[in-house]
């Protein structure tokens, strides 16, 4: 069983947005290295994923290559690439407030706006890989690759391939945003035989949509974190050589083991938090992570969290923090520690969000609400941007 | 020990917080858009000066319609016809845009050269980029195209001078007799 280099996967989710827009003969550019030429035959004429996008009811819709299926060849003889590029559409979807949640093939909750994108991909990528698992008898490998919104799709592809084809699968990412909640990420990770999540520490990207939404895989240090960098920038999203640092510069690498490891750096840790202490907190990735686990910590201690992780019912992101500014308003009439712990936890949020001067004063289910709204619209802003035109 | 000032009528005061956090947020978003450039304008060099000549089994081809088409995140086409020694020429193409201020907003700079002659297209030179600024190889390689229409179309190869580790990857019928 094979696996792709980090510099052929990369250089796969960097080449995949090349197919974007055809040109005036109806053609679509993909260029590629020497390297990914001998790995894999990625002909845009037989190989290329299009879908339809824009357009107002339907009308003036263009078309636009979305993800392209390469047949390996030499050592990669029995593999299959399926590279995928983000849409600007899905980061409306990512960075909505109220974002919809939906059910994936694996039955688990997922983001509503990646399933829709998915499954309009779906046929066509159905028909194209099963003449190609006629084609291709015994032992077979697909991995699935993308950057950025390419990257959550590469994910449930990944979990389609898996169920639809009992093949195996890889998936490898590129500063990818969550894919779902919990349920998600748990069959995601037992199903999928291999899983590369490379991210930079200050890219925005990987750290919406917010809890409930948790990364796969869960379990040991699956994320390679490329660059030693924390505060949050949104020029480190860039794929390309000419990004700071770009994915495709900090993958130069032949062998995963060349590069660095993530271990969870608060998971399965408490983390309470003091408002006295709250101008320790600053807009960074390891603030991010802190407070999700200050949040999770909080919930656990007042004996709300199981009752709020397996909510199944969920039908969107908003009524799931209309729930959990509920539970912490009764959380903190419940004991002065818990009023506490939870005014520090909110301290903090607003400090991460910028908004140092607000104090946090009756812990009212709107206030509290409304801290969750602003701390989640001071990242999405930030991704928003970051995304716009992709 | 931290006390929490307890707001009596909170119920009238509770527009407060709805204002906060729109003026907050109309405050904070425009200072964020100055302080990252979202609103700015940046040049953005999407080709060269483009130069070259179209033969056929060596032999110069007059009034051949060239395009060159360049895809960023908008499309642009400009068409010019070769002259009697089929020559044909593009001027450089810099644009004003907000995407690099969006910082990761489109990477992607697609360069597409075509031809028609007889009834078909000659793709002479297409190759993706993500350089805001002149590439020294892709302007030295542009600005002497020979293309002639018997060649077939190759995938071409060349060391980036900016950055060593990586290739232009450029498909065409085009030759260079340096390469």
């Amino acid at each position: 069983m094979s696996t792709l280099t980090p510099k052929i996967a990369s250089e796969l989710a960097d080449a995949v947005y090349q197919v974007r827009q055809p040109d005036r003969t109806g053609n679509y550019a993909l260029e590629i290295n020497p390297g990914l030429q001998k790995a894999f035959n990625i002909e845009p004429k037989k190989n290329l994923v299009v879908g339809e996008t824009g357009g107002f009811f339907g009308l003036y819709t263009k078309k636009s290559g979305f993800a392209v299926i390469g047949e390996g060849q030499n050592r990669f003889r029995k593999d299959t690439v399926i590279a995928v590029r983000g849409s600007k559409t899905d980061a409306d979807y990512l960075t909505n407030f109220d974002v919809g949640i939906s059910t994936a093939t694996n039955n688990q909750s997922v983001h509503s706006g990646f399933e829709e994108t998915f499954s309009s991909m779906r046929p066509i990528m159905e028909k194209k890989l099963q003449a190609r698992m006629h084609q291709l008898r015994g032992e077979h490998t697909i991995h699935c690759v993308g950057h950025s919104l390419g990257g959550a799709l590469a994910s449930l592809i990944a979990d389609w391939v898996k169920a639809r084809f009992q093949t195996q699968v890889k998936l490898y990412t590129f500063g990818a945003p969550r894919v779902g909640l919990n349920g998600y990420a748990l069959t995601n990770t037992a199903r999928i035989d291999n899983h590369y999540r490379c991210t930079h520490g200050a890219d925005p990207v990987p750290l919406v949509p917010v809890w409930p939404f948790i990364h796969a895989p869960t379990e040991g240090a699956g994320e390679y974190r490329l660059d030693g960098a924390e505060s949050i920038s949104f020029t480190a999203h860039s794929m390309g050589i000419n990004g700071t640092p770009g994915y495709r510069n900090t993958a130069m690498a032949d062998d995963w083991s060349e590069l660095k490891r993530q271990s969870k750096r608060f998971l399965n840790q408490p983390v309470r938090l003091r408002h006295e202490d709250r101008l320790q907190a600053s807009f960074t990735n390891y603030w991010s992570e802190k407070l999700n686990a200050a949040l999770i910590t909080l919930l656990k201690d007042a004996g709300y969290y199981s009752a709020l992780a397996i909510q199944n019912t969920m039908s969107s992101a908003l009524t799931f923090y209309d729930r959990l500014a509920r539970s912490l308003e009764k959380i903190a009439e419940a004991s002065t520690k818990f009023a506490e712990q939870t005014a520090g936890l909110l301290g903090h949020m607003l400090v991460f969000a910028g908004k140092a001067a607000v104090t946090v004063t009756k812990l009212t289910y709107q206030f509290i609400r409304w801290v969750f709204e602003t701390t989640i619209g001071a990242l999405n802003k930030c991704v928003k941007k970051a995304l716009e035109a992709l | 020990m931290t006390h929490h000032r307890t707001v009596a009528s909170w119920r009238r005061l509770s527009l407060i917080p709805l204002l906060m956090a729109t003026s907050y947020f109309l405050y904070s978003s425009e200072v964020m858009a100055d302080m990252f450039g979202w609103f700015k304008r940046y040049d953005v060099h999407l080709s060269p000066e483009v130069k070259g000549r179209i033969l056929e089994d060596g032999e110069p081809i007059a009034d051949v319609d060239v395009y060159r088409e360049l895809i960023y995140a908008e499309h642009y086409m400009e068409k010019t016809v070769t002259d009697s020694e089929g020559r044909f020429s593009f001027p450089e193409k810099t644009i004003r845009s907000r995407e690099p201020g969006k910082l990761l907003g489109v990477e992607h700079i697609t360069q597409s050269i075509t031809a028609d002659h007889g009834q078909k297209t000659y793709l002479l030179w297409r190759t993706t980029s993500t350089s805001t600024t002149p590439e020294r190889v892709i302007v030295e390689k542009l600005n002497h195209m020979e293309c002639d229409l018997s060649n077939a179309e190759t995938l071409h190869h060349f060391t980036i001078a900016e950055h060593p580790n990586f290739t232009h990857n450029v498909r065409g019928i085009c030759r260079w007799q340096d390469s």
